[in-house]
């Protein structure tokens, strides 16, 4: 719940305040977003099957975002940044739908 | 896991309720991270956020639109200067003699000149749309200008219909005698419609009388209104 509240609250911050981001971090920025999607679901499933671990989601989160930013920046270095960009949205997508999954199959089995 | 939490227990980690702090902080940062990135994208004319083989297509593609433009600049300059140099007489004058040529033409305006006169009669055996349509024909391949039946000028979309008193130009009836003014050099004319086989001959042996009448003055007076262009404009 208080991630969800937390989220809520970083919209509305981002709304109000409108910041402009540096020009060198503006190509990681929506593979950084996916990255922490990711962590979260992985968070809100772990929740739901009571093995949530703060440190594992801190952890996550911060790897996640640093390693999809490093592959992008490794990809544009090579020159394959497009390329490498969208490999990681589709693995991170997917690890996403796998998580949501799992929180269906969690929130039907709990009735 | 027992070593995991010993080794972020040296970090800033350090009781449950600091972690929890983290968590909040790192779902905040990520609800900001998600309103810039959808603002971000929502500015499209914006080319900070792309990469750079994609500003090398888009640059690609604005240098090929600069070198057709270019082609296109060079050209219209030339045609600028062209009517710069000519005097602007000269340009008008051109003009004019266009006008006037489409007015002959089209037929929007009274016009006269040299030209035959042609008087047909005959019943409908000898003398109908058919008849007529040939003898337009021949004139026109005669070089004739301006063409006008019984007061009607005859222009590109004139048709002709049988009827059982005469015939009909556009619908409006007329009958025998029938009297065609025709603008042109008037020998070509009164040639084209005297050779063997030709109207004059055809309408003579089936009973119909043909008189022409070479003129070095003749005014046609009838027109047609100008219509306006619905399905087609001129290209320059």
């Amino acid at each position: 719940m208080i991630p969800v509240i937390g989220l809520l609250i970083g919209v509305l911050v981002g709304i109000v305040i409108d910041p402009t981001v540096p020009l060198w971090m503006q190509p990681y920025l929506p593979i950084a977003v996916i990255a922490a999607l990711d962590a979260v679901f992985g968070a809100i499933r772990a929740n739901l099957e009571d093995t949530f671990d703060d440190k594992i989601f801190i952890s996550s989160f911060a790897s996640n975002v640093l390693i999809a930013a490093l592959i992008v920046f490794l990809g544009d270095q090579l020159g394959v940044g497009s390329q490498l960009s969208t490999g990681v949205v589709v693995v991170l997508a997917m690890r996403i739908f796998a998580n949501s999954a799992a929180i269906r199959r969690n929130l039907f089995d709990r009735k | 896991m027992k070593k995991k939490a010993k080794v972020s227990s040296k970090l800033a980690l350090k009781t449950p309720q600091s972690r929890k702090y983290v968590v909040i902080i790192l779902t905040v940062l990520l609800g900001i991270f998600i309103t810039i990135a959808v603002k971000q994208n929502s500015k499209p004319e914006l080319l900070t956020s792309v990469r750079e083989d994609e500003l090398v297509l888009i640059l690609d593609d604005l240098t090929n639109q600069k070198d057709d433009l270019e082609v296109e600049l060079i050209k219209q300059n030339q045609i600028l200067e062209s009517l710069k140099n000519g005097s602007s007489d000269a340009a008008r004058k051109a003009a004019q003699d266009r006008i006037d040529q489409l007015i002959l033409l089209s037929g929007t305006a009274p016009v006269s000149g040299r030209g035959i006169q042609v008087l047909l009669t005959g019943d409908l055996y000898s003398v109908n749309s058919f008849t007529i349509l040939d003898t337009v024909q021949e004139l026109r391949d005669a070089g004739a200008v301006a063409i006008e039946i019984n007061g009607i000028r005859i222009i590109n979309s004139t048709f002709f219909t049988d009827t059982t008193e005469g015939i009909s130009i556009n619908l409006s009836k007329v009958r025998s005698p029938y009297k065609i003014s025709v603008l042109g050099d008037p020998e070509t004319l009164a040639t084209a419609l005297k050779i063997p086989g030709g109207m004059a001959e055809i309408v003579t042996t089936s009973g119909g009388t043909v008189i022409i009448n070479e003129l070095a003055a003749l005014d046609i007076d009838s027109s047609v209104p100008l219509t306006t262009l619905q399905y087609a404009v001129p290209v320059d």
